[in-house]
């Protein structure tokens, strides 16, 4: 009998003792067996039938940074006023940086090791059609009025931001962070997540800085905390954030920030 | 019978001392390419990004390329001179950006505190009291990159993602001792 449950409890911990083992030093399958790697940012539609086709003019490169015209093409390095079409891929290096003018409206500053693609560029009427596709890496955006209406979309793996017309940052790695300048009027910025779910986004609604007790930024996060699951793949436990407003006082460039993590959840109320 | 329990508990000894060791991987990157080579050092940054985790190679490379500046004029490309992994370890540590202790594989997933503790001493960030007086051990290394907003929450024995670890290093770059 107790021969019995000596090897029933030896039994047991082997077992348990094993899987722990399958788990954390199993080697990480590459080649054909690896999975897939992380969703691509959405890739650009080709877009219908345009109006007028638009341009992307590079205006200045500096440190690394190569282009593609698709993704069977070689990487070219990209230089100054080269045009870039539709479906063009753009990658930079640690210290790579380009900037574009992107139709008439957007002035685009492609930043450090960032991986993005020219997804839809058009004039549809009366209105300026743009979709970038960042993978990975940061952005700044700043958006014009010029007398059309904007359709500014930039789409991370996590979700897509709509801008109507002002400037900002977005950063994409494992989530998004979108930083708009305070003066964002008339939900300026706008951000759909994964699941669907949208928020609107205005600078003036800040307490923190109409509270006049701060100076910088209020932060809300608004997406899931995410943990990561010891197995390097950052996709495991999520905490959810309840978007709580944070003062800063020692930011002077009065921003706001947006803060999303993957997977998000419903996030918060900006 | 006391053949019986000695063998039991070596079988589970074994066992959990093998559920306790680190992850390990065959990256795929390449990482000794020349230093003129700019498309080889984008196909490092932007492959690693799309890998599921960071070899502490990998994520030498990396960190070594945010720690050197490039001449003024020179070709873009690789800033790392280090042709292996032992080269990073001992130039990381020389630069005294890696503790004289470090001994892991070049083949085992980088550690969340090992690339925030060289972080914080190639970017100069001195954190609080608490790291004023320790130093820039690994836990409150990473605890101060997660309140600069450099890396997502997160303790400092998780391994990270090659789209992780691009994006604290990005974020790094960006790092100029002003808080977010």
């Amino acid at each position: 009998m107790n021969r019995t449950r000596i090897a029933v409890f030896a039994a047991f911990f082997a077992a348990f003792s094993a899987a722990a083992s399958f788990a954390q030093t199993s080697p990480t399958p590459t080649g054909a067996d690896a999975p897939p790697p992380a969703a691509p940012a959405a890739p650009p539609t080709p877009a219908p039938a345009a109006d007028k086709p638009l341009t992307t003019t590079v205006a200045a490169v500096t440190g690394n940074a190569e282009y593609r015209l698709n993704d069977k093409d070689a990487w070219k390095p990209i230089v100054a006023d080269a045009q870039l079409p539709v479906g063009a891929e753009l990658r930079t290096g640690i210290r790579g940086e380009v900037k574009l003018q992107v139709g008439p409206n957007a002035h685009i500053d492609v930043e450090r090791l960032t991986y993005m693609v020219i997804g839809q560029l058009q004039q549809d009427g009366d209105t300026l059609r743009t979709l970038l596709a960042v993978q990975h890496g940061k952005v700044h955006f700043k958006i014009d009025h010029v007398g059309f209406r904007n359709d500014f979309k930039i789409a991370t793996p996590t979700g897509t931001m709509a801008v109507k017309g002002t400037e900002g940052d977005l950063t994409s790695d494992t989530g998004t962070d979108i930083t708009g300048n305070e003066d964002n009027g008339g939900n300026a910025i706008n951000y759909t997540d994964s699941n669907g779910d949208t928020n609107n986004y205005t600078g003036g609604d800040s307490t923190d800085n109409q509270g006049g007790t701060t100076t910088g930024n209020s932060s809300q996060d608004t997406g899931n905390s995410n943990t990561g699951d010891g197995n390097g793949n950052g996709s495991g436990q999520n905490s959810p954030d309840t978007g709580a407003l944070g003062g800063n006082t020692s930011n002077e460039n009065s921003q706001q920030q947006i803060q999303t993590n993957t997977p998000p959840n419903e996030g918060g109320d900006y | 019978m006391r053949t019986f329990f000695t063998v039991t508990w070596l079988t589970l000894a074994a066992l959990f001392a093998a559920g306790c060791e680190a992850t390990k991987t065959v990256s795929p990157l390449i990482t000794n390419y020349d230093q003129q080579n700019a498309t080889a050092d984008l196909d490092y940054w932007h492959g690693l990004a799309e890998q599921p985790i960071t070899t502490n190679n990998d994520a030498f490379h990396g960190l070594i390329e945010l720690a050197v500046a490039p001449a003024p004029g020179s070709t873009p490309g690789n800033a790392d001179t280090c042709k292996t992994y032992d080269e990073r370890v001992a130039w990381l540590k020389d630069h005294q950006y890696l503790d004289a202790s470090f001994d892991r594989p070049a083949d085992e997933a980088a550690r969340r505190g090992t690339v925030a503790q060289i972080i914080c001493r190639i970017k100069k960030i001195d954190g609080g009291l608490t790291m004023h007086v320790l130093g820039a051990n690994p836990r409150y290394a990473t605890r101060e990159l997660v309140y600069l907003r450099i890396m997502r929450p997160g303790t400092e024995q998780q391994a990270l993602s090659g789209m992780e670890f691009v994006g604290i290093v990005g974020k790094a770059q960006d790092y100029e001792g002003v808080i977010p």
